[in-house]
């Protein structure tokens, strides 16, 4: 499996390098968000304190935590809907379902490329938020910082899988992955505290992976908060992961012969 | 010889929504049957050819039995697996190389598509850089190998696909029109590899679909003709083809002949069909269709003789099997 992975990794990787331009794009928006929101929080200086105070930083710390995990925690919820919906489109699905591979695991080696260049991308966002605007980071607490971006992919992977599902029977990118990417960035406390929302829209918010996952990011990064510490989010991802993951593969499962049925497997 | 693929009474339907009006009634779908009560075996070894006129199911046949499409009813066994319940030990088993060339990672070149797929396959590291410069080097393709997929052309995509299809060297290997597109050269190291090396050499099972039915007659052991789902003949092309035989075709050279019996022959009893192939100053060259060879030839013979002809040649040719092929389709298509 481990040779499997690893040619799932170097064909993205190679894809990836073909897209030259696409990389120096993404390095220059990443400069230019970590500035926007330097600059907003000097604008508002200590006004919003008070909403931060357990988080022991000022907005700039708590927003660029946001910044740089966001897109790798809505990748987790998206990422297979969009190898399902990839391979519909270049026709390689029906080869990924005759192959020995079982396709689940076919579909999240697909994505490792996809986590590992995120998650690099979410490290150069801090690093560079440290190097140029002098971001005050617990570098020490990384491995920790790791153990919750595993946890937080593996509580989203029922929700990916139920995306994936949506693609292999309709054909069509999933409106549920956009809803949920709208209702994390709402509600997940990715650019500001969940305590400014009413208490009935933080009860929503818990439900989401994401809220413990940034919960959880923002105080090792911040706090240096040990494992646990941290032992309230981690448990509330487990038990996410303990009702999602169910459901999205018995989701899966019905979509695959749904779609085996109607013979639409290489249709998009 | 055991078999390896084996059907019974083999059923797909697929059901269609018939207009936007039908959404809101209770019977709102009609059922198509692709595959119609499908019964057939093929045996290990053995290149099987699968003909039949577009739409007549052969694609969704191979499909179910690759585990890729569900059967509505009946079974069908592979290598002595279920297709539907025991899917996994079926898919190490067998192979599947189709025309589309569509199904590639276009921004990588063609050696890289055949890395990734071979580790897919799970072809052990050390055979593989073997086994994919032995693919490339057979569909033509070893020069271009570097070169990034979406350049290439059409023909050069669908030998790359038949390039994947031989890496794993499957035990069952099922090929959807394999030289559809492909040039004349090419077609033939193709049809030559599949026949010497796949099949007589390394002992592997394929299941051939394709229209060209000289390629099937050339190639196949035995084929199995569809029609709207059906298996409506099958059996070694020989026999498919005497089928058909009780209406014979014969060649005759004949000096001498005034055009003007010609019509007399036409409509003798039991002639079916009269052509002239040529027509010049030393003869007639007849081309002639009968129903009952043992009855018509020797009134044929004494017409012509008894006109002055003489005749300098006399052949039988038994049908090919393309005309096999469409009088079989045309009887099952008209009913009984």
């Amino acid at each position: 499996m481990g040779h499997k992975a690893l040619a799932f990794i170097r064909r993205d990787f190679q894809t990836q390098a073909s897209y030259r331009l696409d990389f120096l794009m993404r390095i220059a928006g990443m400069l230019i968000s970590v500035s926007i929101f330097f600059f907003i929080s000097d604008m508002l200086g200590t006004a919003v304190n008070p909403y931060l105070e357990s988080y022991g930083a000022d907005y700039f710390h708590f927003a660029l935590m946001g910044l740089a995990f966001y897109p790798l925690i809505e990748i987790s919820v998206n990422s297979m809907s969009r190898a399902v919906h990839e391979s519909q489109g270049n026709g390689t699905l029906e080869v990924l379902f005759l192959s020995p591979t079982p396709i689940v695991a076919a579909l999240v080696m697909s994505n490792l490329w996809t986590y590992c260049w995120a998650f690099a991308q979410s490290i150069f966002c801090l690093l560079t938020a440290s190097l140029l605007f002098g971001a005050h980071l617990d570098w020490a607490n990384i491995l920790n910082v790791v153990v919750v971006v595993l946890t937080a992919i593996l509580a989203n992977a029922g929700l990916a899988l139920l995306n994936a599902s949506f693609v292999l029977v309709t054909k069509r990118s999933s409106p549920v992955a956009t809803l949920l990417s709208m209702v994390t960035g709402m509600l997940a406390g990715v650019y500001y505290p969940v305590e400014v929302l009413p208490i009935w829209l933080r009860s929503v918010g818990r439900l989401l992976p994401a809220t413990h996952a940034f919960d959880a990011l923002r105080r090792i990064m911040l706090k240096s908060a040990s494992l646990a510490d941290i032992g309230t989010q981690l448990l509330a991802l487990a038990v996410l992961t303990l009702v999602l993951l169910p459901v999205g593969l018995i989701a899966f499962r019905w979509a695959v012969r749904w779609a085996k049925m109607d013979g639409s497997l290489s249709q998009y | 010889m055991p078999n390896v693929i084996e059907t019974f009474s083999l059923t797909k339907r697929f059901s269609r929504l018939t207009n936007y009006r039908a959404l809101f009634r209770f019977r709102r779908q009609e059922d198509i049957a692709a595959v119609d009560s499908v019964s057939l075996t093929v045996r290990e070894g053995e290149l099987f050819g699968l003909l039949g006129p577009n739409g007549a199911g052969k694609t969704t046949l191979i499909k179910t039995l690759c585990t890729l499409i569900l059967p509505t009813s009946g079974r069908a066994l592979v290598c002595g697996h279920d297709v539907v319940a025991d899917a996994p030990a079926v898919k190490p088993l067998i192979g599947l190389i189709d025309a589309q060339e569509r199904s590639f990672f276009w921004r990588l070149s063609g050696r890289q598509n055949l890395q990734f797929f071979a580790a897919l396959a799970g072809l052990r590291r050390s055979s593989t850089t073997s086994r994919i410069a032995e693919s490339l080097d057979l569909v033509g393709l070893k020069d271009q190998a570097d070169r990034r997929v979406m350049s290439y052309s059409t023909g050069m995509r669908q030998r790359l696909a038949i390039a994947r299809g031989l890496l794993a060297m499957p035990r069952v290997l099922f090929m959807d029109e394999p030289t559809r597109g492909l040039d004349p050269l090419i077609a033939r190291d193709l049809r030559a590899f599949v026949r010497e090396k796949l099949v007589d050499e390394l002992g592997c099972t394929v299941v051939l679909v394709t229209h060209r039915l000289e390629e099937a007659e050339e190639l196949c052991d035995r084929v199995a003709i569809m029609n709207c789902g059906q298996i409506i003949a099958c059996g070694p092309v020989a026999e498919i083809k005497k089928r058909i035989a009780v209406r014979q075709k014969y060649h005759i050279s004949v000096k001498h002949l005034s055009l003007g019996v010609l019509e007399n022959l036409r409509t003798s009893h039991g002639v079916v069909e009269l052509r002239w192939v040529e027509h010049n100053a030393h003869g007639v060259d007849l081309e002639l269709l009968l129903a009952d060879e043992a009855e018509t030839l020797p009134s044929v013979m004494r017409i012509i003789v008894s006109h002055g002809g003489d005749i300098q040649h006399c052949r039988a040719q038994s049908p090919s099997l393309e005309e096999a092929f469409v009088h079989l389709v045309r009887a099952a298509n008209d009913g009984p």
